[in-house]
């Protein structure tokens, strides 16, 4: 019989062996490309050691992670505990409200990520527990907890129970039968229901968002927010020193493991099955502990230095988008003002809307674009700036004073705005795009890519048909569908995180994506071409905003102003290719960039361009008509 | 039957079986029985298919299956666990290798029921193995193996967990199984009462080799080596040195120097020369204790150690003057009850009764 | 499979106390939480106001959503029979492994999931976009002559979500097959079942508490895994999850958004047992 078992056997591993690979392959790829030099992960450009460098000195990553390893470790622990111990509870007795206690089980697995999210935050602010490490420790646990239970179950169900019988039979207390017995057999289920728990922890975006707080952000927060700029190297530099660090360890724990055994067989020559779970279970708390105290060591580098610079008691809660300040400017203003900015981020006025409305009112600032600023005020989310305290509001221009969702100028200050355009990849495709309506040509068949966002891309129809980014007639939005529909077999990409990615590398031949993003993808892929459809641009600005129960009120101020001095603005401009109101720092600036018309179109076509706002109750009609497009 | 030549296995570079022959014929109950870690088991699986031979062939019905798949073998196991599956009922595991041959159901019913019948289980088809008790478990495991009409079945410890009186009622019932369905059965154990009981021929195995081959009076009265002698019931043997070899006895003297006199037809009396090293086997049931020697039989002196109630028997514990230990069992009523711990006395039995083992 | 003696009402009930507490707190509280907003209406700028209604759970019913719901499941289910399909196997090897290597295997294939999945997927980009690295060398040893759209297709959300849910298959299956007696496999080989035959009455029923827990854990996660379909998928797929999440950012709809949560969970629940019964039937079934 062996023999073709073995042939079989071989078959087995054979298999095995791509499948690791297959699994490996990305992990690979991202190690490889954390020596590329080129900052858009898109291709190869040459070897280098430079994102290696510059992770060291990027503190908050370092602190994310290590942040990351602790809430992991601690919530696998407990929901490992809690859920194994329920585990067994269930298996064995039979009690009234099983099946309720089996469903509540099930619904943290169900419940979509963003409504526990809420709910769990809507629950921690009722209660007044602030945001922050524990708050997260407690969803994570929440979350891993049912998970643990149905693996633990599952190998339950395979469980002899005379075994305990007969420990209890020779002697042993409930408790020594549960350590010595039960939890040695059952060992395999506890170590696959932890690992699932940690590596749900380590990998988890949505819930962390909202039960996260100031100051205490994970790595997966941290990458999902870098990512509208693509897959930062660093990141890639970082997860490949993580993979190595876990994949020695395990292995050099293994090596361990198999001398020792050695030397047991030695001794007693027979080997216990349980004895070899227990080991592995020892060993991966060796694992877990190795990777907390090394974790325990970078926090501690890396708090002594932020320590050191703001020993202070007055702090600052900054919530911003991803990628819109760079963290000299930070810096610079905690060193001026002794004041310590915690600094967090969200990628899209909505998330942050959600976040502020659930009650995560422990921001001083945000930023908000114009038509959620609408939305904000209306809803009683944000308060009057004191615009005395801002003596820099003078350097911001007129025309992006007195907008319509702030007509007197007491809730906002400007940031940045910018707008939305046609880039056309002339290699691919040689048609100039001087309108909307030629978006609807047939040649472009399967070749474009446009923002993920209905605003914008209902918008292009209304604009089409002759309407406006506004509207609101439900008969005029339903032409608009209709139009929309046949425009869908020439989208090949929505994305509103990095377009500009699917343009450089020849994914895409026309985009319609956010100026800043043309502008980037102009830099790497200089056949790229941008156009301004005749029929008006999309145009936005972000705004600085107070929200309402901001415990520090003056430090915001004091923020915005800061943020304001010419040479503050025009640094955070050559950062970032968004357009700059502050007309005083225009004075400090690259005339290359001024003169970059995507950046700063011609007034011609500004005036031609629309602002949005919010829809209220229309709001609703959008989202019907963006479900029905994709649900097609 | 079946036949195994020249058979090996090594596990892990370290020899388990060395050079196995051994034949099972026809209708035979032959029993493996030997200690723990003697191979037995492990020629049991070999046979059934489970572990391949490093070397060798195992023939059965003349022909090499050797080299072939468990499920391709005309033999069935009966489990030490007996290995029920527990996610089919009584019905369902006994009906398993019938509806693999998919046969129709009528007939499948038809024989599941006859065997069921066969093992006493009628009414019992619906339950799952966790439901019924030991006892039914092995007779489903008996059921489930003999359905597929086996030429032989391979019974592995298949009574171990029983409690003693189900265990003696199920060796009768296996013994009559076994005569009714004239199939080859090859069972292992390491209860050399069961495998008396049982068997037609018995193996005893140790280390990897057959000891000795037959039927089970002659492993009881003739035991051919040392570990046989000594592993097969209760034996007292002496070390000794053959003074004289005649024609009708030979004589052998022990450690005490008093001379044992040994008159076995049947054995070979020109493999033994004088001063050869030998043991001689003596039963303690074969045994007396007397005070005063008869001639004619063999003495010799002993001090009584101590007396066991048995049942049916009297045991004694009785010393050599050299210190060594011998068994006397005497049947109950037999002896004088007088407490003769202590005293000197005299171990005696029948010139015929001793056994000669060559060292 | 235990003795029903030993399913006793009595005992030591402790064990079960910190995850009643756990859950009914974190759990049931903020569950409550969502329920209640899913009778709650829409104000005009997306706030919720203490308005009664019916009407979030009355609009579910819409053929819109339905078919949205529909896709969406149809898509999970693909993706959980190809992770069992390519797990199964694959924990059968794990389990089978020397024991001294199993640790070892198994830290191996969890390891990479520690790398973040948004990470891996933009790995799996790199590799499978028309100019990626597939491409381009099947394009050089001269098998393709145009570039294949490996992306923004289906094909890609399912690879996706197989790839990141595949540990969540494994897991399970791998500590169920572990625990598998081999006993029952000789005795069916014994029985004249092939290796195929045993592995079909024998092997997989016995793991059928693995296959199940690995189904759930993996079929579930797919409804909601938003990111996948957004990024291999280009967006173009709206799963269910991605709806729930547009309600309450996007559409600032939280009442509606809510009610959806709650039929989804009760959808869930739905199949589930459903899924329960019809395995329990199967069972009674199989006595002839």
């Amino acid at each position: 019989m062996v023999k073709k078992m073995k042939s079989k056997q071989n078959l087995l591993s054979l298999y095995s062996f791509i499948i690791y690979s297959v699994i490996y392959i990305p992990i690979i790829i991202l190690i490889v490309f954390s020596f590329n030099d080129s900052k858009v992960n898109a291709m190869w450009q040459g070897f280098t050691f430079k994102w290696y460098l510059e992770l060291f000195d990027n503190s908050s990553i370092v602190t994310a992670m290590t942040n990351s390893l602790m809430v992991a470790f601690v919530s696998a622990l407990i929901s490992t505990a809690i859920g194994t111990l329920a585990a067994v509870g269930m298996y064995k007795y039979k009690f009234r409200g099983k099946t309720v206690l089996d469903g509540l089980l099930y619904v943290p697995i169900i419940i979509p990520e963003i409504v526990m999210g809420i709910a769990l935050l809507m629950f921690f602010s009722q209660l007044k527990i602030p945001t922050g490490a524990l708050t997260l420790i407690l969803a994570h646990t929440t979350f891993s907890v049912s998970y643990v239970v149905i693996v633990v179950r599952s190998k339950l169900e395979g469980f002899d129970p005379s075994l305990e019988e007969a420990a209890m039979d020779l002697g042993a207390k409930p408790l020594e039968t549960f350590c010595k017995i039960t939890l040695p057999l059952i060992a395999p289920g506890i170590l696959a229901g932890s690992l699932l728990a940690f590596t749900l922890s380590m990998d988890d975006v949505i819930v962390s968002f909202f039960v996260s707080g100031p100051g205490f952000t994970t790595l997966p927060l941290q990458i999902f927010s870098m990512v509208k700029f693509g897959v930062s190297p660093e990141i890639n530099a970082l997860s490949t020193l993580m993979l190595i660090f876990t994949l020695s360890i395990a292995l050099f724990s293994e090596k361990l493991r198999f001398k020792s055994d050695k030397e047991e067989k030695v001794k007693e020559k027979i080997i216990f099955k349980e004895k070899i779970n227990l080991k592995s279970i020892k060993k991966i708390a060796a694992l877990f502990i190795a990777v907390l105290i090394i974790a325990g060591v970078f926090t501690g580098c890396s708090k002594s230095g932020s320590v050191a610079q703001a020993n202070s008691e007055e702090v600052l809660n900054v919530f911003n988008w991803s990628e819109y300040l760079p963290e000299e400017v930070i810096e610079k203003f905690e060193g001026k003002y002794n004041i310590k900015v915690n600094y967090t981020t969200y990628a899209s006025n909505e998330e942050m809307l959600a976040k502020l409305m659930a009650g995560g009112a422990q921001f001083d600032i945000a930023v908000s674009t114009d038509y959620m600023v609408d939305v904000m005020r209306n809803q009683n989310l944000i308060q009057e700036i004191n615009m005395a305290n801002i003596p820099n509001y003078k350097n911001i221009g007129n025309e992006f004073k007195g907008l319509a969702f702030d007509p007197e100028n007491k809730y906002t200050v400007p940031y940045m705005w910018g707008n939305a355009v046609v880039a056309v990849n002339t290699k691919m495709i040689d048609t100039e795009i001087n309108s909307y309506a030629d978006l609807w040509d047939n040649k472009l068949n399967n070749s474009m890519v446009v923002l993920d966002d209905q605003r914008a891309i209902i918008g292009i129809a209304l604009k089409k048909l002759g309407y406006s980014f506004n509207e609101t007639d439900p008969a005029k939005l339903e032409e608009a569908k209709n139009e929309l529909v046949k425009l869908k077999d020439n989208i090949k990409i929505y994305d509103s995180d990095s377009p500009k990615t699917s343009l450089i590398n020849g994914e895409a031949a026309v985009g319609y994506v956010w100026g800043a993003e043309a502008v980037l993808a102009q830099l790497e892929n200089p056949d790229i071409k941008v156009f301004f459809p005749e029929e008006g641009l999309y145009i936005w600005q972000d705004n600085f905003v107070i929200p309402n129960g901001a415990p520090n009120k003056d430090n915001a101020e004091l923020f915005i102003n800061f943020l304001l001095e010419p040479e503050i603005s025009a640094e955070i401009s050559k950062c970032f290719p968004y357009a700059n109101p502050n007309v005083e720092a225009h004075k400090l600036m690259d005339a290359e960039t001024l003169d970059n018309e995507v950046i700063y179109p011609d007034s011609e076509i500004i005036k031609k361009g629309e602002h949005l706002r919010d829809l209220g109750e229309t709001t609703v009609i959008y989202d019907q008509i963006w479900t029905e497009l994709k649900s097609n | 039957m079946v036949r195994i030549e020249n058979v090996m296995k090594d596990f892990g570079g370290q020899r388990v079986i060395e050079n196995l022959n051994l034949e099972a014929k026809q209708g035979e109950f032959l029993t493996l029985l030997g200690p723990s870690g003697c191979g037995k088991t492990t020629t049991l699986r070999m046979i059934a298919g489970f572990e391949e031979p490093t070397g060798g062939k195992i023939l059965l019905n003349g022909k090499d299956v050797s080299q072939n798949q468990p499920y391709e073998r005309d033999v069935n196991t009966v489990f030490q666990s007996y290995a029920l599956f527990p996610h089919m009922n009584i019905f369902e595991n006994i009906a398993f290798g019938l509806k693999l041959k998919k046969l129709p159901k009528d007939e499948i019913k038809k024989r599941v029921n006859e065997a069921l019948r066969l093992v006493r289980l009628e009414g019992y088809e619906g339950r799952k193995p966790n439901e019924i008790s030991g006892g039914q478990k092995q007779r489903v495991a008996i059921a489930r193996a003999i359905i597929n009409n086996p030429k032989v079945l391979l019974l592995d410890e298949p009574l171990g967990a029983l409690d003693m009186k189900l265990r003696k009622e199920m060796q009768i019932e296996l013994k009559h199984l076994q005569q009714k369905l004239g199939i080859t059965f090859i069972y292992v154990t390491h209860d050399q009462e069961e495998a008396l009981v049982l068997s037609d021929r018995i193996a005893v195995m140790n280390n990897g080799k057959v000891e000795q081959l037959g039927n089970p009076s002659e492993i009881y009265e003739r035991p051919k080596t040392k570990f046989v002698a000594d592993f097969i019931g209760e034996t007292n043997l002496f070390e000794g040195t053959v003074s004289l070899v005649s024609e009708n006895c030979i004589k052998v003297i022990i450690e005490d120097l008093s001379e044992i006199t040994i008159t076995d037809p049947l054995l070979d009396k020109l493999s033994l020369k004088k001063n050869a090293n030998v043991y001689v086997a003596v039963r303690p049931e074969k045994m007396k204790l007397v005070s005063s020697a008869k001639e004619g039989m063999n003495k010799i002196k002993v001090t009584v150690k101590e007396k066991i109630y048995a049942g049916s028997v009297n045991k004694t514990i009785a010393a050599l003057s050299k210190g060594s230990e011998i068994t006397i069992n005497e049947l109950t009523g037999n002896t004088t009850t007088i407490n003769d711990i202590s005293k000197s006395m005299f171990a005696q039995w029948n010139y015929e009764d001793g056994v000669v083992i060559l060292q | 499979m235990t003795t029903n003696s030993l399913k006793k009402t009595k005992g030591p009930l402790w064990t079960l106390s910190p995850l009643v507490i756990w859950l009914s707190i974190l759990v049931a509280v903020p569950l409550m939480f969502v329920i209640a907003i899913g009778f709650l209406s829409r104000g005009t700028y997306g706030n919720v106001e203490f308005k009664f209604t019916l009407e979030n759970y009355m609009r579910i019913f819409n053929p819109l959503y339905l078919k949205m719901l529909l896709s969406s499941l149809w898509l999970s289910l693909i993706t959980t029979i190809i992770c069992l399909a390519a797990g199964y196997p694959f924990a059968y090897f794990i389990a089978n492994a020397p024991k001294r290597i199993r640790g070892i295997l198994l830290m191996l294939i969890i390891i990479p999931f520690w790398t973040n999945s948004l990470i891996r997927t933009y790995a799996w980009i790199t590799l499978l976009r028309t100019s990626g690295i597939i491409n381009s060398y099947l394009m050089q040893f001269g098998m393709i002559n145009e570039p294949i759209q490996f992306l923004y297709t289906n094909g890609a959300v399912v690879l996706g979500l197989a790839y990141t849910l595949f540990p969540f298959m494994v897991l399970p299956l791998y500590a169920s097959i572990e625990s598998l007696d081999k006993r029952y496999l000789e005795a069916a080989s014994d029985l004249g079942a092939n290796p195929w035959t045993t592995f079909w009455k024998i092997t997989v029923p016995l793991t059928m508490p693995g296959i199940i827990a690995g189904c759930i854990l993996v079929f579930i996660p797919t409804l909601g895994l938003f990111f996948i379909p957004d990024l291999m998928g280009g967006s173009k797929i709206m799963l269910i999850s991605n709806f729930i999440k547009n309600q309450f950012l996007t559409a600032r709809d939280w009442p509606f958004g809510s009610a959806a949560s709650i039929v989804l969970i009760a959808l869930t629940f739905i199949l589930l047992g459903v899924y329960v019964k019809i395995l329990n039937k199967n069972k009674n079934m199989e006595v002839l």
